[in-house]
């Protein structure tokens, strides 16, 4: 009796089921990859957004397709771009969000609040700033590459991330970024080389706006300064003088630089500590423990003596890039150290508002302290 | 109506059992925004607040056990009529019955809105509620033992959710806790009773005491289970306010449920859906235990058959969250019911103890004057 | 059930000879099985009566008919019983009791003006001879299985379990065709509720026909609406004798080559004989294997189809392309795609099982190859879709028991549907639904997720997990058996130190 009952209560909703949840069965979706924003031409105060999608479709075999449109919103371009296609598209694969120079230095928080609100869409997307317009590097990536340019993008940048050479930055990091007080957030730029997009630079921001750019090297010091890298490949150019002694081949040799170039596989972590809250002075201790890989001349590392002067001489090169690197944030006033966010955690009450960060931060000193430790030097000596 | 209950010997439970009904009605919804309500309260020192909150349940259950032991075998039904006679005390019976219900169907409607917002927003709240309630009315016709099983099976099957906790956890930054100690006494205590709409639940022991077999094995499965809640909302709330900074936590809503968006595996992406989707295994038991309370209260009152009580609230359940669907109503049901426990579960122990321990007093004493 | 009605009826003898003829035939409505042949010794009239088909023929003639003719003794009753040399002979007065004799091979003999009959059992079974097990078929261990004969199973029990302690009880089930059913079970081992329980059972099915032990079992099941056996049908009588050994009931019904195990828990289903002959280790891993294939045949095609139908966003994008491209162009929805290829997959199962073996692996490789094939060149299937749906009808195969594996596959249906309708939702209902709905099972009244609720923590390396056998000192806890240990655990807690 009780059974029948709830079959049929069961056959009921059954019935009553069919009908209530919309399906999007994939092939009828035009699947966001990549999306563009820039800000439009034509419209004042409208955005372009270029979309790079997916389509599923048994006539063609290119699954690959660049949309465009524009809107007052995000949503409105969209639309207006579903209007050229078929497919009805959908933002929950967005995998890559660029936004061009002119809309970055405007602010892009409003887009990446959308972003956040819309619980389809990815909060591990990575985010990227075109250096001309988003446009022009999807449309004539596209047309140079033979891949999907948006994955082809994703895939530059996400390497870069996974070897620890940049901070890796989605939209969740930076949305923090930009929320933590005295913080402020960079994100990788994309440009053209002959027609080829490259990852070129790091972008600094003024909270939410683009002010200026620094150079990749300077984005593996942020990252080394906020995180534990494990095994990050660089690069350091030193004097060659003091070690003229010790090179091998001299010879032979027909290198006349004045410097020395290494190639490193670097590891390392940091520590920041407030050394004068009232005056803000940080104090930052960096590990290093470093394997060489190559170098530009040979070096004959026989003794702990050569080594020794490697160690400092590397310190010394890591410790002035950091010098240089603050004197040039502070000369823009934006701070993606984070400095900030440490004066305000040690600071008393705990209160701090951007405004004031923006005041104090380029009168803040910061003493590098960097330690090297020379692991190995690969099978040869 | 007698004060002692009369339990068929079939029924009993072991007290270990405990542990998974008072920690599966404790989890439910409340946990999935937990750490933002917290956080508005008490900043930083939100964890100060919910280890308060904590060891004031732990004391508040101590309470609840003592009440317990000063009859043979009575749950709150029997005790409130024998203190405050057969009206009053069927009175304030029904007022928990009641309290049950509001809070049954708190946790229906507000499920049934996060599923829409992270996972179907076209969902007709109705086809939602008819499912939850297809499984509550299934399960609550089994009886105790089944709906018991039901909490521990369900307890066992969705702690896995945990480790998926891990890879957000990796990325906390510790200053968003620096510098600590800032929230004063009254923000830390406001912190504290922002937590009650998660913590509460726990008043179930005053239902299912008189079924338990072992009643001297009583307090280390509830301690435990206490314990064990106040701990999981602890690590939650620790992961979500050094995860986003305060800002975002602010405005995220469910915020405990964003956390799974970061975690990806190979084959399968944004675990927040899959999360969301499991959620329904820890917010079932949590209703078909209030489900049972509240067919079981109506049984000790007024003798209306359980089954009869079953299907008229699910009735009116059903009704209920196809009407309640706007954010803000939805909003206000927690909150109702959120003050409605702080009261009953929170504070009426309290009282409810002198009165006992005087009634009790008074009536060795007559008990010897009518021996002498 | 004869002495019942003995107060009710008279006795049929003394009767002369031909009227007893006549009356057998009357009865038998001139029948020519009957065969009564009377003879006529000392001046006696003796009736011998039976069915042909059904007795010893030989038996009768040479220590039956040949002693009675050729003695000069004058036969009474008394003498009969004494001197044939055949045992078992007994006395019979009624009618209904000669007929009922006669329909399961006794063969009677009737001397004029005696006060009854005297019959002697002498019942010719056909029977197969022994083969090996077909669908539990095992690849280490005994290999034998049961067979239709009553006398051969006791047999292969008896051989399997020499001890005085096993009970062979027997009921007659069916009140049109009654038919034996034993239940069998270990006096000092088995559980006395349990026994109690299942003999009370089977004494109430009021039936008029018992088809098969399978049959049988779906009369004395806890609930019968469910989807899931709850008792334990098994060939094998290593399998049954193991089970005795643990304490558990077994039934044998009369011409089922198949017997009933109680109580049996949901695990019990997926625990082969061959995880104990395995090194533990092996076993171990066989049977966690089979948990995980269960539980991938029941959600793995419908994840497939929630995900695309609902929630693209959750596969990964390498994935979601080649999904995408072998899903572009298929004219179904996901659903139906699902539900015809798991049709499809059924009715090449269901074609292979109704064939003789060779024909059926034939139909088995051009079904599945060559349809599959040209199912997806025509482009009506996804190619990744036939992956997931062979993957989850091999897994459906892993399950020890045919009728397990049968509940597994059916399960995959309203999945699927469910997942079609409200995506993950709808399978996480479903989920949650056969939860409950296995919690609320019972078998002989002993909880079906036993140990897992209520709790049993000794009883999982019997369930979940196999430990070496020296380890495993106790019976299953679970379902309460009379002895609980199999061997002393100081055996099992010895050590030793390094030697050396």
């Amino acid at each position: 009796m009780l059974n029948r009952i709830l079959i049929n209560l069961i056959i009921i909703s059954f019935i009553l089921f069919t009908g209530c949840v919309q399906s999007k069965e994939l092939e009828t979706l035009g699947i966001l990859n990549t999306r563009g924003v820039d800000l439009s031409k034509e419209n004042n105060g409208q955005i372009e957004t270029t979309l790079l999608i997916y389509q599923f479709d048994a006539q063609n075999k290119n699954i690959s397709k660049l949309l465009s449109g524009t809107g007052n919103t995000l949503k409105d371009a969209r639309e207006d771009a579903n209007n050229k296609t078929t497919f009805l598209l959908t933002p929950g694969q967005i995998r890559l969000e660029l936004y061009g120079k002119e809309i970055a230095q405007k602010g892009i928080l409003r887009y990446l609040a959308a972003l956040a609100r819309d619980s389809r869409a990815s909060d591990t997307m990575l985010l990227a700033i075109s250096d001309t317009t988003a446009k022009d590097v999807l449309m004539k990536g596209q047309s140079q590459t033979e891949i999907n340019v948006g994955q082809f993008l994703h895939g530059v940048i996400d390497t870069e991330y996974n070897e620890d050479s940049l901070l890796r930055i989605d939209l969740q990091t930076f949305s923090h970024m930009f929320a933590d007080i005295g913080h402020d957030p960079i994100l990788p730029i994309i440009s053209l080389e002959n027609d080829l997009p490259k990852l070129s630079a790091m972008a600094v921001f003024q909270d939410d706006k683009y002010v200026d750019k620094i150079s990749l090297d300077d984005g593996f010091l942020l990252n080394l300064f906020q995180n534990r890298v494990s095994s990050a490949p660089v690069e350091l150019t030193i004097p060659r003088e003091p070690f003229k002694k010790y090179e091998q081949y001299k010879e032979i040799s027909k290198n006349k630089e004045e410097e020395l170039h290494i190639r490193v596989l670097l590891k390392g972590k940091s520590k920041t500590k407030m050394t004068n809250v009232q005056e803000q002075h940080f104090k930052t201790d960096i590990d290093l423990d470093i394997e060489i890989q190559e170098f530009s001349q040979l070096l004959n590392i026989e003794n702990g003596h050569v080594a020794d002067l490697l160690k400092k001489e590397i310190a010394k090169e890591i410790e002035q890039q950091y010098d240089t690197l603050l004197n040039k944030l502070q000369e823009i006033n934006a701070d993606p150290f984070g400095f900030g966010n440490i004066y305000r955690s040690n600071k008393k009450d705990g209160k701090l508002t951007k405004k004031e960060w923006r005041e104090k931060f380029p009168e803040i000193k910061v003493d590098f302290n960097v330690k090297v430790r020379l692991l190995n030097y690969g099978t040869t000596q | 109506m007698d004060i002692n209950v009369k339990v068929k010997s079939n029924l009993g439970v072991r007290a270990f059992y405990l542990f998974f009904i008072i920690s599966s009605l404790q989890l439910g919804v409340g946990i999935m925004g937990a750490p933002r309500i917290i956080f508005m309260e008490a900043r930083q020192d939100s964890w100060i607040s919910i280890i308060i909150a904590t060891i004031y349940i732990i004391i508040v259950i101590f309470v609840m056990y003592l009440i317990l032991k000063q009859y043979e075998n009575a749950d709150i039904f029997g005790i409130q009529v024998d203190i405050f006679g057969t009206w009053l005390g069927k009175m304030l019976g029904t007022v928990y019955i009641i309290y049950f219900a509001a809070t049954l169907l708190s946790v229906l409607i507000t499920y049934t809105e996060v599923v829409k917002i992270f996972i179907f927003p076209e969902l007709s709240p109705f086809v939602m509620g008819l499912l939850l309630i297809l499984l509550i009315t299934y399960s609550v016709l089994g009886g105790l033992r089944i709906i018991i099983g039901i909490s521990f099976l369900f307890f066992l099957l969705t702690h896995w959710l945990l480790f998926l906790l891990i890879e957000p956890a990796l990325e906390i930054d510790i200053t968003h806790f620096q510098p600590a100690f800032q929230a004063s006494f009254t923000e830390l205590l406001k912190g504290a009773k922002a937590t009650n709409y998660t913590f509460i639940g726990f008043e179930i022991l005053f239902f299912v005491y008189p079924f338990i077999e072992n009643k001297e094995k009583v307090k280390l499965p509830v301690f435990l289970a206490v314990f064990w809640t106040g701990l999981l909302v602890l690590i939650t709330t620790v992961i979500a306010i050094g995860f986003y900074s305060p800002d975002q936590l602010e405005r995220r809503e469910w915020s405990v449920l964003n956390l799974f968006k970061v975690q990806s595996f190979s084959f399968i992406e944004r675990l927040d859906y899959v999360v969301v989707a499991e959620w329904m295994m820890v917010i079932t038991p949590n209703m078909i235990l209030l489900m049972w309370g509240v067919t079981y209260g109506m049984k000790r009152l007024y003798k209306v058959p359980q089954k009869t009580t079953l299907y008229i609230v699910s009735f009116f359940l059903l009704v209920g969250c196809t009407f309640i669907d706007q954010h803000f109503q939805i909003q206000k049901v927690i909150n109702g019911v959120a003050q409605f426990g702080f009261w009953i579960a929170y504070v009426y122990p309290f009282l409810l103890l002198p009165l006992i321990l005087l009634k009790k007093r008074r009536r060795k004493r007559r008990g010897d004057e009518n021996s002498a | 059930m004869r002495k019942k009605r003995k107060q009710q009826l008279n006795s049929l003898f003394p009767i002369t000879v031909e009227k007893l003829e006549q009356l057998m035939n009357e009865r038998f409505e001139n029948n020519p099985d009957l065969s009564i042949s009377t003879y006529e010794h000392q001046d006696k009239k003796i009736a011998v009566f039976f069915i042909g088909y059904l007795i010893q023929s030989d038996k009768v003639e040479n220590f039956l008919v040949k002693p009675l003719l050729e003695s000069k003794k004058e036969w009474t009753n008394n003498l009969i019983l004494n001197e044939i040399p055949i045992g078992s002979g007994q006395e019979t007065k009624l009618l209904d009791d000669i007929l009922e004799g006669l329909i399961i091979g006794e063969v009677f003999v009737y001397i004029e003006n005696e006060d009854s009959a005297i019959n002697y059992l002498l019942p010719k079974k056909e029977k197969r001879s022994l083969a090996k097990a077909e669908t539990e078929s095992v690849v280490i261990g005994p290999q034998v299985a049961f067979t239709e004969s009553m006398v051969t199973n006791l047999n292969l029990i008896r051989w399997g379990l020499r001890s005085t302690d096993l009970v062979l009880e027997k009921i007659m089930v069916g009140k049109r065709t009654p038919r034996e059913v034993r239940l069998v079970y270990l006096k000092s081992i088995a559980n006395e509720t349990d026994i109690n329980t299942m003999r009370q059972r089977l004494q109430e099915v009021e039936v008029d026909a018992v088809e098969d032990s399978n049959v049988l079992m779906q009369y004395i099941e806890d609930s019968s609406t469910s989807i899931f056996p709850q008792f334990y049908s098994t060939e094998l009588p290593d399998r049954a004798v193991y089970s005795l050994t643990n304490g558990r009931i077994a039934v044998l019904v009369e011409n089922s080559p198949t017997a009933i195990i109680a109580p049996t828990t949901f695990f019990n289903f997926f625990e082969s004989t061959e995880d104990l002959y395995m090194r533990w280790n092996a076993g171990s891993f066989l049977r966690l294997l089979r948990f995980i294939a269960m539980f991938i045949s029941v959600t793995l095609t419908p994840m497939y189809v929630a995900a695309v139908t609902f929630h693209y966003e959750i596969i990964p994008t390498q994935l979601l392309i080649s999904i995408g491209q072998s899903r572009a162009g298929v004219p179904f929805p996901p659903i139906f795609e699902a539900l015809f290829l798991e049709l499809m997959i059924e009715l090449l199962r269901e074609a292979g099982a109704r064939l003789p073996t060779k024909v059926g692996q034939t139909i088995g490789i051009v079904g599945g190859v060559v349809i599959g094939t040209a199912a997806v060149q025509a482009g009506i299937t996804s190619n990744i879709l036939i992956i997931f749906i062979t993957i989850s009808a091999l897994a459906s195969f892993t399950a020890p028991s045919y009728l397990m594996g049968t509940s597994i596959r059916v399960l995959r249906f309203p999945m699927i549907i469910l997942a079609g309708i409200l995506g993950i939702i709808g399978i996480m209902f479903g989920i949650c639904f056969m939860l409950i709905h296995l919690l609320k099972l019972t078998s002989l009244g002993r909880p079906y997720l036993s140990p897992i609720y209520p709790l049993r923590l000794e009883d999982f390396n019997k369930v979940l997990f196999r430990l070496p056998q020296n380890y495993q000192w106790k019976r299953f806890t679970s379902f309460r058996p009379k002895d609980l240990t199999r061997f002393s655990k100081n055996k099992a807690a010895e050590k030793k130190d390094i030697d050396e």
